[in-house]
């Protein structure tokens, strides 16, 4: 089996707050094969974000990030901030969740894609960039291309401003795409047109891609895998299928549960009473174990590891006695 | 316990600059209890560096420059407070009414203003004083008439948005006057800016106060007016030390009221980290 | 945008009469009889004088009338006859405002860069040495009355130091050059006088910083706050993202954005900077038209103080709307939106 594109392990974050350290990732495991789609789920707070920011290294230096992320073998925690800022934009690029505020504001779109492509290849001519950035943004389905290229963010739509972030994120050919919650700040109409560039983009190329959001709808259709995050940990990893179908974790469970569905005809939506713990109130044991209805003795004394069972990585000491 | 708590959400240059103000304001208030020199009066040789005798040295006439100087404080401090309490008062009031009523008054009282800020403040108190004659009276007159604009904006600016407040919607439902609306339940949400901006003004008034001074048209001599002393420095520019205690200390009072009023918006402004 | 420039643009004359009348109101106030404000007390005596006086201006006419051969006296340019100097004070200020010019623009030069930079600096570290550092600096500059500060570096730089030559635009002994700008520096330099052009420069150089230092401190708070706010934005982060280095992200984004609001105070600045120059003229012996006004005032020259309080309010409201202009073509989501 080949080596994973990117590979996290044991991946902890803590920071100091004024009631001494705080850890709001405790342990994250999980994988992403080249040219493979992984959705990274879960609520706010989870840590999605927190987990895709300290693979970039963008967290400031009172975070303390431990653990290990290799890309192709090399592992990346650790080295210095000028050489992760080769890594960043041009091996793995990220898609931010708003593209309203994750665009500069007074820079026209044409120059910002330039100098993503000129930070990394900086012996292009301007010309070259522009042209190549013209080129990007006709690939992500943006008309008159040439002319669109001057013009400032607030000029676009929503959905050619997330398309635009897609076109300067592919600008130098990167192995990983992560993309934060990519269209969640879009109307539904809008948001398969973008995933659709997205995702044949992707394929063409054969790039790797992280997608985190909350909605299992989107999940379940582009991603390969999925690996559910809850409290700074994952929960649950398997083949999409598998976490559909056969899902092993409580909360995996009552997420899907708490989907609408067509053929459902109910007067209210299943929810899952409560809110996740903060970093600051974790409670010994299981951290789901307050809102879940499975809980046995064990669940409140002792945190579950993730451990393999059937063809999905669980984390949940019930995990083997579930029916599959 | 309350005011240690106060006292801590202050910080340190809040505390400064009140301990600052509090000094002037006790040398102010004392200083003719323990001053071992009389201001007006000679108290040494001419022009002589500092020295044990004399810690800021003698001025042209032979006074004790540091003596000056702390007296400075009773012919600074009261004027500008004078200055800030009329103009703060008189600008908040027409602002206010500016900003309630509206309509011919409000643009008659905005026109003002704008046009009174239309000048450099120091040119315009310049011209004041000049037409009404030198002296510290006349530029204290100056000197309001180039601040009021400036709390009239804020107020009508306070009193705009707080108009528009549920509870002043109620409180007229519920029959009250216009006066009655005003008072009881618009301007006292209305008080905090002024307060904070009167209180980094009086730094502002002393400073400007002195200019005045400096340029001839405010306090004369013999009064030990700040900016009047560092203009005598002036004329002994090699006796370097007898424009330095004024100096430091303008420089002291206007510290110290910034971080007061810097302060006292932090404390009072409920948003702020 | 277009319509609120046009809306400025109509108000300005109005506020224009508005800075006239309350000037010629002032000149009524002077111990009552304006005569005195026009040619001042001493030579009330002579009846020559005073019947030319009262020709010119219609002191003799109702105040209505007054009013508007006032009004129109001074739309022709006629400020009136300096009682100090004897020409007329719109003569005197023309001569004059090369000198100020120059020292006005060498001290923005210094007091918007060291703002600016010592803003950045702020931001950048922020709550560490550095940002304390350049906040006392900042906070120093705008607290310091700017006749003393004049004073104590002049004696520190000139007479302790030696560093950095006396008062005065230039050596006594030297004349200056070919007069083009009116500015020393520039002059000299385009005639190719080197020497002339470093004394010049020399001369300028502690005016400049000491008057800079003034506006340094409120130009620096609002760059250190509005970086600050920007740098908590998302596409710093997403620039960061795309592997751009700490400098790149600082100026080509953050100073980018930080710098729309700063854009406004630099054109209040301008405002402080007049305050300052009347004081630091005097100080330094630059003859300008800061210390042609306090000359004035010193020597009650009405027509001189009148004077300059018109041009300098006028001035005043000019740049404000430059400034505004300027605000407006800077920001693309203004000038578009």
């Amino acid at each position: 089996m080949t080596a994973p594109l990117i590979e996290v392990r044991n991946l902890e974050v803590s920071f100091p707050a004024a009631t001494g350290r705080l850890t709001a990732l405790r342990g994250v495991d999980f994988h992403v094969n080249a040219g493979e789609v992984l959705g990274l789920v879960g609520e706010s707070g989870s840590g999605k974000s927190l987990t895709m920011l300290s693979i970039m290294g963008l967290l400031p230096p009172s975070v303390q990030v431990t653990g290990s992320v290799r890309l192709d073998g090399e592992e990346l925690l650790g080295q210095s901030e000028r050489a992760l800022r080769r890594y960043r934009g041009r091996r793995i690029a990220m898609i931010f969740q708003d593209p309203m505020t994750s665009l500069n504001p007074v820079i026209p779109i044409g120059d910002q894609i330039v100098e993503a492509i000129q930070i990394h290849q900086p012996q292009l001519s301007r010309r070259a960039a522009r042209a190549r950035a013209v080129d990007l943004l006709a690939q992500v389905a943006i008309p008159d291309p040439q002319r669109r290229a001057g013009q400032y963010p607030f000029e676009f739509s929503g959905g050619m401003r997330q398309r635009a972030m897609i076109a300067m994120a592919l600008a130098n050919d990167p192995e990983l795409l992560i993309a934060d919650e990519p269209t969640t700040a879009l109307d539904v109409t809008i948001q398969a047109q973008v995933i659709e560039v997205m995702e044949r983009l992707r394929r063409e190329r054969g790039i790797g891609l992280i997608l985190i959001t909350h909605d299992l709808g989107l999940v379940a259709g582009v991603a390969d895998r999925v690996a559910i995050m809850y409290a700074g940990r994952v929960v649950e990893q398997a083949a999409t299928s598998e976490v559909f179908y056969r899902p092993r974790h409580p909360y995996t469970r009552r997420l899907l549960a708490s989907l609408p569905r067509f053929d459902d005809d109910v007067d209210r939506l299943a929810t899952i009473e409560g809110v996740p713990p903060s970093p600051a109130r974790r409670p010994p044991g299981c951290a789901f174990a307050p809102r879940c209805l499975e809980t046995i003795a064990r669940c409140t004394a002792d945190d579950p590891m993730p451990r393999l069972v059937g063809a999905s990585t669980v984390a949940c000491h019930r995990a083997d006695e579930v029916p599959a | 316990m309350r005011a240690l708590g106060t006292l801590r959400r202050m910080g340190l240059p809040m505390i400064i600059g009140g301990l600052i103000v509090l000094f002037w304001v006790v040398v102010a208030l004392t200083i003719d209890l323990w001053s071992p020199y009389d201001p007006f009066s000679i108290a040494g040789r001419r022009l002589r560096p500092p020295s044990e005798a004399h810690w800021l040295g003698t001025d042209a006439l032979g006074r004790d420059v540091l003596i000056r100087t702390l007296y400075g404080v009773r012919h600074s401090l009261p004027i500008a407070l004078l200055v800030v309490v009329v103009s703060s008062l008189g600008g908040a009031l027409l602002g206010a009414i500016a900003g309630y009523v509206g309509g011919k008054t409000d643009a008659v009282i905005m026109r003002l203003v704008d046009i009174t800020l239309s000048f450099p403040a120091i040119l315009l108190a310049m011209a004041v004083t000049a037409a009404l004659g030198p002296g510290l009276g006349n530029a204290a007159i100056a000197m309001v008439v180039v601040s009021w604009p400036v709390y009239a904006r804020l107020m009508r600016a306070q009193v705009l948005t707080m108009r528009e407040r549920e509870h002043v919607e109620a409180a007229i439902a519920a029959g009250a006057g216009r006066v009655r609306v005003l008072t009881r339940h618009i301007l006292p949400l209305c008080w905090s800016p002024v307060l904070v901006n009167a209180t980094m003004d009086l730094g502002q008034i002393v400073l400007l106060a002195a200019s005045l001074s400096f340029i001839g048209l405010g306090a004369l001599p013999p009064t030990p007016e700040w900016g009047q002393m560092i203009a005598e420095g002036a004329v002994n520019f090699y006796q370097w030390w007898v424009a330095l205690g004024p100096g430091l200390a303008i420089l002291s009072v206007v510290l110290g009221f910034n971080f007061l009023g810097d302060g006292l918006r932090d404390l009072l402004d409920p948003r702020s980290p | 945008m277009l319509r609120y420039l046009v809306r400025r643009l109509v108000t300005m004359p109005l506020l224009l009469l508005g800075i006239v009348t309350i000037a010629f109101a002032l000149s009524n106030l002077t111990k009552g009889d304006p005569l005195i404000s026009i040619i001042g007390e001493r030579q009330m005596d002579n009846p020559e004088i005073v019947a030319a006086a009262k020709a010119r201006w219609g002191l003799d006419r109702p105040l209505p009338e007054r009013y508007l051969r006032y009004v129109g006296n001074l739309v022709q340019g006629d400020l009136g006859i300096s009682l100090r100097t004897k020409q007329p004070v719109a003569k005197d200020l023309m001569t004059r405002l090369p000198a100020t010019l120059e020292l006005v623009l060498a001290a923005m030069v210094v007091g918007v860069g060291g703002g600016i930079l010592l803003g950045v600096i702020a931001a950048r570290y922020r709550n560490r040495a550095a940002d304390h550092a350049a906040r006392f600096v900042a906070l120093i500059g705008s607290a310091l009355p700017v006749f003393w500060s004049g004073l104590l570096l002049l004696f520190v730089f000139s007479v302790l130091l030696g560093w950095l030559p006396g008062p005065g635009r230039l050596d006594a002994r030297l004349t200056p050059p070919p007069g083009v700008t009116g500015f020393y520096t520039i002059d000299a330099l385009l005639a190719g006088d080197f020497t002339t052009f470093r004394l010049a420069l020399t001369h300028l150089i502690l005016p400049a910083c000491v008057l800079g230092w003034a506006v340094m401190g409120i130009i620096s708070r609002l760059v250190r706050s509005s970086m600050l706010d920007v740098l908590a934005q998302d596409y710093i982060l997403a620039a960061r993202a795309k592997g751009a280095s700490g400098p790149r992200v600082l100026v080509n984004h953050a100073l980018r954005n930080a710098m729309i609001p700063t854009l406004t105070i630099i054109g209040f600045s301008f405002a402080y900077l007049i305050t300052g120059a009347v004081l630091t003229e005097t100080i330094f012996s630059w003859p300008g038209i800061g210390s042609y006004t306090v000359d004035a005032a010193r020597s009650l020259d009405y027509p001189a103080i009148m004077g300059v309080t018109i041009v300098g309010g006028s001035a005043f409201l000019l740049t404000n709307l430059v400034t505004d202009i300027a605000y407006a073509v800077v920001d693309p989501r203004v000038k578009l939106g």
